[in-house]
């Protein structure tokens, strides 16, 4: 790791990812709230949907505001930093935000006395946030530099993560629908084909990271 | 030796059937160390050739050659990148940061990993725009020609072998356009800096080398001298009460108010219809506007 990374990180959380905190932290704030308050009623649901279906929408519209929301655009593209590494800086920032924000949530809800292993192992939890949630972001990546704009892409995202929500049923019943459901880890986390389905949504992220890598490197169309 | 080579540069921005615009249209153009200044109307290509040349945008046709640098691949964009210095006409800025940080944070961008080294880099851009007093104030506090300031001292804080200024002096006070000038032309003693501007007084009182871009295409490629000597025998003063402004296809460069009537000055091919109108040496307006009238191009100044 270059010696300059951590004031790069710095700078770009007070520059541009700080005025993006906000939503993340009301929302993370609020869920804690519910979780304490319901523990004798559906606290355990309420628990895993944070992660696994709040978290990668925020991931998703955050990482749309990440890339092109930025005053300083232009400069950001004179500067010598190659698409790639422009990728990793804002979605390093943002990934790294929502960590830390499951990573406190799923604390609060250990030391509350929440047994969760009917959503899965501890290791297999983690796997039914982190994957849909990159896997949105690179849609939102993908869907803002397709677009050169931010709101649109934000729109799309949230259309799908509705759809998936409510056809959810049809979704996993249903072949190759299967393999694009986001949300096994609350819904059918039991499911035989879960493990197959996160499988396919890395797939499915890395082909949209590789598009928005390419379409980050075509940077007149977003100045 | 010239540090940046265009050959037959052509930018089309397709934005769909008839929608297509020719910024660039097979533009040839050598630059070498010193002040450069490009001047052009609104719509010429000026900013469309700045942003090519800071690796910003992409070359419809043709090539680009900065210090040996072919601007054909990311490699060679980036290489180029890491020895520029840029200005944008639309200067972005971080308004929660100080002055200092944020010419601290582009040169962590420009690849300026040594602390010590930036540190020192920041202190003496800041130094040199006058800023130093400020480098702790928030740039959301700052006026407009501070603002242009600190874009200039993030341009320069890599000390770029290539200076790229996009209406670097727009909204500053005429103290501060000075201050400006005389900055970029000491700057330019041992790099290029290339200046594109509107404003014609900024480029004859600083570049010994001017190209004029009009519809993409190059007018004119030589010295102030020769753009306003062009212009010889186009130029008259004409005072007058008559109320109606001269025409007969003259352009009324600037009018002013005397006692004894309105003075004019035009440019033009003949002042024959104005017998009272008086012959005078031209200045680099003056050429500039023959210029674009000599070729086609509708210059309405008043």
């Amino acid at each position: 790791m270059k010696r300059s990374t951590g004031i790069t990180w710095r700078y770009s959380l007070r520059a541009h990812l700080a005025g993006q905190l906000w939503l993340p932290a009301a929302i993370w704030a609020l869920f804690i709230f519910l979780v304490l308050t319901q523990l004798d009623y559906n606290a355990k649901e309420i628990a895993v949907t944070f992660p696994v279906v709040v978290i990668p929408l925020l991931a998703g519209i955050t990482a749309g505001y990440a890339l092109l929301e930025d005053p300083a655009l232009e400069l950001q593209l004179a500067s010598p930093v190659s698409a790639a590494r422009m990728l990793l800086r804002r979605l390093g920032g943002q990934l790294a935000i929502v960590t830390v924000l499951v990573a406190l949530f799923q604390a609060v809800c250990t030391a509350a006395g929440l047994d969760l292993s009917g959503y899965g192992s501890l290791f297999m939890r983690q796997v039914f946030w982190m994957v849909p949630c990159l896997a949105l972001s690179a849609l939102g990546c993908a869907l803002t530099l397709a677009f050169s704009q931010t709101t649109p892409a934000v729109l799309l995202i949230s259309i799908v993560w509705l759809l998936q929500l409510i056809l959810r049923h049809w979704i996993i019943d249903h072949n190759p629908a299967r393999y694009f459901f986001l949300f096994t880890g609350l819904f059918f986390p039991q499911h035989p084909a879960a493990n197959a389905i996160q499988l396919s949504l890395v797939v499915i992220t890395a082909v949209l990271f590789i598009i928005s890598w390419m379409l980050l490197q075509r940077q007149e169309r977003y100045i | 030796m010239n540090t940046i080579e265009i050959s037959n540069l052509s930018k089309i921005y397709r934005g769909g059937g008839a929608r297509s615009v020719t910024a660039l249209d097979g533009l040839d153009l050598e630059v070498g160390v010193g002040m450069f200044g490009l001047l052009g109307p609104n719509g010429a290509g000026k900013t469309t050739l700045m942003r090519i040349l800071a690796g910003i945008v992409h070359p419809t046709r043709g090539s680009v050659r900065v210090c040996g640098h072919l601007l054909d691949s990311e490699k060679e964009r980036l290489a180029v990148k890491a020895m520029l210095g840029y200005l944008p006409q639309e200067l972005g800025i971080y308004p929660e940061l100080s002055a200092e940080q944020f010419v601290d944070y582009m040169a962590v961008l420009k690849g300026m990993d040594d602390p010590n080294q930036r540190k020192q880099s920041v202190a003496q851009v800041l130094e040199m725009v006058g800023l130093s007093p400020e480098a702790g104030r928030k740039l959301k506090g700052f006026s407009g020609g501070m603002k242009r300031r600190v874009g200039i001292a993030q341009a320069l804080v890599n000390d770029p072998r290539i200076l790229i200024v996009d209406e670097p002096t727009a909204g500053l006070d005429p103290e501060e356009r000075i201050r400006f000038r005389n900055l970029l032309v000491n700057l330019a003693s041992e790099r290029t800096v290339l200046l594109s501007t509107h404003i014609v007084e900024d480029i004859g009182q600083t570049c010994r080398d001017v190209a004029v871009l009009a519809h993409g295409k190059l007018l004119f490629r030589g010295n102030p001298a020769e753009l306003m000597s062009a212009a010889a025998g186009h130029v008259w003063t004409l005072t007058t009460t008559d109320l109606q402004k001269p025409d007969h296809g003259l352009t009324v460069v600037s009018m002013l108010h005397l006692a004894e009537g309105v003075q004019y000055r035009l440019v033009g091919e003949s002042a024959a219809g104005y017998p009272a109108a008086q012959p005078v040496q031209p200045g680099l307006e003056d050429g500039y506007v023959w210029l674009m009238k000599s070729v086609g191009h509708a210059v309405e100044m008043v």
